[in-house]
């Protein structure tokens, strides 16, 4: 019995083939969705839960106390981690590293390549971290200077099948020893690491470590029994900050605590200041939302077809009661069928989400890692089992109740579907799908305008043709200003500006005594600056609105400089005349300014930031210190020419330095790479619910056309013209549609303006592609009323009237 | 077997009353073979859907095996239906998405019969009606006749004691009415009770009995004279 069950189930599938595949693809694709959104999420909130021990380990926040504001950072100083173990007893290990902000050239016998994810750390590090070594020692591998250990993938790509261990690695400036191998971490790492440096012996004295405690350099991370020594920490800090740091407090006039965050709490809560990207809670749910919506659009296509199909099967229903089926009978045959279409639906969902991951690139275009992988997620295959066994279930329960209640005299009567009354909650059904259609449609369409409008705005610098060369290694930053000389003399080279850091990408925050306008001496504030050598402004194309350029006489090794500031500093600071007021910063332990600068322009304001935030005061330093990154302007025509040129002369400086270069323009648009990749997703999303919420209208036109095949027939005849036909079926869909669209407008409206929150600079939403979108929508839920109506009265005029 | 006493059935609908049967009074013997004919809406169908336990009536007593079917709950006429009632109709009814045979085959799964005993039984019945070598046709690949030769294997599969005939042959050609009737009046002459709707008095001949209805009432019954043929 259950076989034949299973036979004939199949075998109704097969001779409905285009309802089947129409039914099953749009549940399938529903689930795969919902599938992929669950791999995202389960990944997103299992960050850094891959560690045995994560509820023991702690990262420990800085906050500074300045002026009566609170600054956070993710970081701390380089000698906390060593200070904080010896000092309480209950920390169990500490450790602390930084991350390299570029990538590093590396070289073996046989391969060479660029490695991002690096990490220098002191020896501790796997003893808080705790990796699984394939190769070598944990404890001990990072105890010797210029060790490093590295990922399994890491090892493959330089050593392939052979033993890594103990194998010497170059960058262009030094030799490291492999001293251990780990198995790859998961992508969902906070602080995510190929490899791992050991971090180069200093000789620390107690004044440096001092002054290492108020600089935010590392991240320092602590392993303590449970939470509740993590608290005492905390709680207790006082005391450490009163034999450690008090000392200092007076000079730089701020306070410090700690605040320790659990590893595992980082991913969303991150820090505004030193940390690395987190992720975004808002995101998230907004994705779970729509995921979840698309599969309850899914959801409610399968159903609604299922019913419709289901309720032209009265006759064969009523045949079976007569033959002597119970209404049990006709309900578990109503149950199986729909169960194992859910379930093949479900099949064909894993299908996608393998062809979606593995052979179209969708994991790279939301840079994900979006495996399925049923061996370390068990959830992925039970949890979809019993979803669509469920589906199955609840589309099938429709119409099993309502098959299994008719009478075996319908067998003979010319019922062929039930009649009007069961139309409104499936056209209400499809009301919300056109509504969600339209809100994701005009969303996906504001969030792709503003993509377009930060690709395109006028940042108050010009990034074009703007080659960054940033020198990665301490050969080439000494070097700096005899190859920034050396560039500049090339033809296709029009400017070259020095400076510590990508302009556009951010900028350093430092703590100021800046001259007040009514000469009541200095005001300590903390101000975002750039330290830039004399042609930045030229090479930026920044306008300059008062007073003068840098100088090249203004270049000197000195503790006194020169400051060109912005607008809106000349603004916070009230100044009537900015050009000669002085500033002063870098305190030393004393508290004494190590540098002295005096104003001599004022500047446009220019996105210093990424457009995420608004344009606040900002200090240009002409300054060499740390300088590693050359913005050199080439000619617009010769750009290829002139990189063979600037490749040249970089060679013939830094002979054993790998030449490393990008575009400003590209790097810039690095910075909202969360947000592309949010537009891709919503993008992916938009396609999908499009098409299923086309399904589903297709489906409730054929349904109402179904019901009035015989009404179309006979106005046919009777001469009808086939636009009044159309019109007639239309106009019973046509306020599902409105109805739909009204909710959607708002409600797109109300989350775009949400997203766009995000940007301080950002466009506006605009009333004719709102009203465009639902035009269009209504157009295409005119067409498919067309194509179905029109088909009806081309093929069947006699038969439909005949015996339906 | 059956004994139908001042039965009436009024049918409501759009505020009218319809008496499509009234106080009718019928008998119908065990082994008997009865033709009903009438004028178009006079109630035959109606007649044999309450014969056949499909329908209820509003007054008068109807009697199927010594059972007062005014007794019986849904439970046990369904019961009673499917072990003891074979059905043809006119236009054949015959499940689109099943195999002859799977057709055939169908009333011996609500009786609950194993596997092993249906594809036997279901072999003997294909055997009988000449539909062995189409069993796993589907009903669209067929000829009406042969549609109904796979819809009286169905009514027979159970081995009913009584077979409902509506129109059996009403969308036949003759020749193949003539073959389903032969089919019908073997299975008469093997004890099974018969009772059909036509509108052929041809088809009638091949019965016992004819009993005549028209506008609910039944107005005359008289013995088929065999003699004739
Ligand atoms: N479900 C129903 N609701 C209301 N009236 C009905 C219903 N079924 C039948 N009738 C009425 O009962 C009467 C008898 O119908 P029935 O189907 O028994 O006729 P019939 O003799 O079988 O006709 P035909 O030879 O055309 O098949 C008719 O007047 C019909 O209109
Ligand atoms: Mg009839």
């Amino acid at each position: 019995m259950p076989s034949s069950k299973f036979r004939f189930a199949l075998r109704s599938l097969y001779r409905q083939k285009l309802y089947t595949l129409l039914n099953l693809g749009g549940l399938a694709i529903g689930l795969a969705v919902a599938i992929t959104v669950s791999i995202y999420l389960n990944a997103e909130f299992n960050f850094d839960k891959h560690w045995p021990n994560y509820e023991n380990i702690y990262r420990v926040n800085s906050s500074f106390y300045l002026n009566g504001t609170e600054e956070e950072y993710g970081g701390s100083g380089s000698g906390l981690a060593s200070l904080m173990k010896e000092f309480y007893p209950e920390i169990e290990e500490a450790t602390h590293f930084f991350s390299f902000e570029n990538s590093v050239y590396f070289h073996s016998d046989s391969v060479k390549g660029y490695e991002n994810e690096l990490l220098v750390a002191d020896a501790n590090f796997f003893k808080v971290f705790n990796c699984h070594f394939l190769e070598g020692e944990a404890d001990s591998s990072l105890t010797a200077e210029r060790s490093i250990v590295i990922s399994q993938s890491f090892a493959r790509k330089y050593f392939g099948s052979k033993p890594a261990l103990g194998q010497t690695l170059n960058t262009s400036n030094f030799e490291y020893q492999v001293r251990g191998v780990f198995e790859d971490i998961p992508d969902n790492t906070h602080h995510n690491f190929n490899a791992v440096i050991s971090e180069p012996r200093v000789a620390s004295d107690t004044l440096s470590l001092a002054v290492s405690l108020w600089q935010v350099s590392h991240y320092t991370f602590l392993k303590v029994p449970s939470a509740l020594e993590a608290q005492n920490v905390e709680a207790n800090f006082d005391q450490f900050f009163n034999r450690y740091m008090a000392g200092m407090a007076d000079a730089v006039q701020a306070e410090y605590r700690v605040k320790l965050q659990q590893i595992s709490d980082i991913h969303f809560n991150t820090n505004p200041g030193f940390d690395a990207i987190g992720g975004s809670l808002i995101y998230v749910y907004g994705f779970a939302g729509i995921g979840l919506l698309v599969l309850v659009l899914a959801i409610i296509n399968y159903v609604n077809m299922a019913t419709a199909r289901s309720l032209r099967r009265i006759r064969e229903a009523a045949m079976r009661k007569v033959l002597g089926a119970s209404e049990g009978d006709i309900q578990l045959m109503i149950l199986v069928e729909s169960t194992i279409l859910s379930l093949l639906a479900l099949l064909l969902a894993f299908a996608l989400v393998e062809i979606g991951t593995k052979v179209l690139p969708l994991t790279n275009a939301i840079d994900k890692d979006l495996q399925l992988n049923f061996k370390r997620d068990a959830y992925l295959w039970w949890l979809p089992l019993v979803l669509s066994i469920f589906v199955g279930i609840i589309s099938g329960l429709y119409p099993a109740l309502s098959l299994s209640k008719v009478s075996p005299l319908d067998a003979f009567s010319n019922k062929k579907g039930l009649q009007r009354q069961n139309n409104i909650p499936r056209k209400l059904l499809v009301g919300f799908q056109v509504a969600v259609s339209v809100t994701v449609v005009i969303t996906a369409f504001f969030m792709y305008q503003q993509m377009d409008f930060i690709k395109n705005r006028n940042l108050g610098f010009n990034p074009n043709d703007v080659i960054l060369i940033t020198a990665q290694d301490t050969n080439s930053v000494m070097h700096l200003q005899e190859i920034r000389a050396n560039i500049a003399q090339s033809d296709y080279v029009e400017s070259v500006a020095m400076g510590a850091s990508v302009t556009g990408r951010g900028a350093y925050r430092g703590i100021f005594e800046a001259e007040t306008e009514a000469n009541k001496g200095f005001q300590r504030h903390s101000l975002d600056f750039l330290r830039v050598s004399r042609d930045y402004l030229k090479t930026m194309q920044i306008d300059l609105l008062q007073g003068r350029s840098f100088l090249t006489e203004d270049e000197q090794d000195s503790s006194f400089s020169y400051a060109i500031v912005n607008q809106s500093l000349v603004e916070f600071m009230g100044w009537e005349q900015p050009i000669g007021k002085k500033l002063n910063t870098s305190f030393n332990e004393r508290g004494e300014a190590m540098l002295k600068a005096v104003v001599v322009g004022v500047a446009e304001d220019f996105n210093a930031h990424s457009l995420h935030t608004k344009v606040g005061p900002l200090v240009l330093l002409l300054s060499k210190e740390r300088s590693r990154v050359l913005h050199v302007k080439v000619d617009p025509n010769n750009i290829y020419v002139a990189l063979d040129d600037l490749e040249r002369r970089w060679t013939s400086m830094v002979p054993n330095a790998p030449f490393q270069f990008s575009f400003l323009s590209r790097d810039l648009l690095e910075l909202y790479t969360e947000e592309m990749r949010q537009s891709r997703l919503i993008l992916y999303l938009t396609i999908i619910a499009i098409f299923i919420s086309i399904l589903g209208f297709v489906g409730l036109a054929s349904f109402t056309t179904g019901l009035r095949t015989r009404e179309i027939g006979i106005r046919r005849l009777l001469g009808a013209g086939r636009l009044q036909m159309v019109n007639i079926v239309f106009k019973e869909l046509l306020w599902v549609m409105l109805i739909g669209v009204l909710i959607a407008v708002p409600l797109a409206i109300h989350i775009t303006q949400l997203w766009l929150a995000n940007f301080a600079f950002h466009t506006e939403i605009k009333a004719p592609i709102i009203v465009g979108t639902a035009v269009i929508t209504l157009l295409i839920g005119y067409g498919i009323v067309a194509l179905h109506s029109l088909a009806i009265a081309k093929n069947n005029s006699v038969d439909s009237w005949r015996d339906a | 077997m059956i004994k139908l006493h001042n039965l009436t059935k009024i049918y409501q609908a759009q505020g009218v009353e319809t008496r499509a049967l009234s106080e009718v009074d019928l008998t119908v013997k065990k082994g008997e073979f009865v033709s009903i004919m009438g004028p178009s809406g006079c109630g035959k169908t109606t007649l044999l859907n309450i014969i056949g336990l499909l329908d209820s009536y509003n007054e008068g007593l109807f009697v199927f095996n010594d059972t007062n079917v005014s007794d019986l709950s849904e439970r046990q006429k369904l019961k009673l239906r499917k072990e003891k009632i074979g059905f043809v109709f006119q236009n054949f009814n015959l499940i689109d998405d099943l195999t002859v045979s799977e057709n055939i085959e169908l009333p011996l799964h609500y009786l609950g019969y194993a596997a092993q005993d249906r594809r036997q039984r279901v072999l003997e019945v294909l055997e009988m009606v000449g539909m062995g070598h189409r069993r796993d046709f589907f009903p669209y690949q067929l000829s009406g006749g042969q549609q109904q030769k796979v819809a009286v294997g169905r009514a027979i599969i159970a081995k009913p004691s009584l077979i409902l005939a509506d129109e059996p042959t009403g969308n036949l050609d003759s020749t193949q009415g003539n073959e389903i009737m032969e089919m019908l009046s073997r299975l008469n002459d093997q004890g099974t009770t018969l009772i059909m709707v036509t509108h052929s008095s041809h088809d009638a001949s091949y019965s016992q009995r004819i009993v005549r209805i028209m506008d609910g009432q039944v107005v005359s019954e008289k013995k088929v004279l065999h003699a004739q043929f």
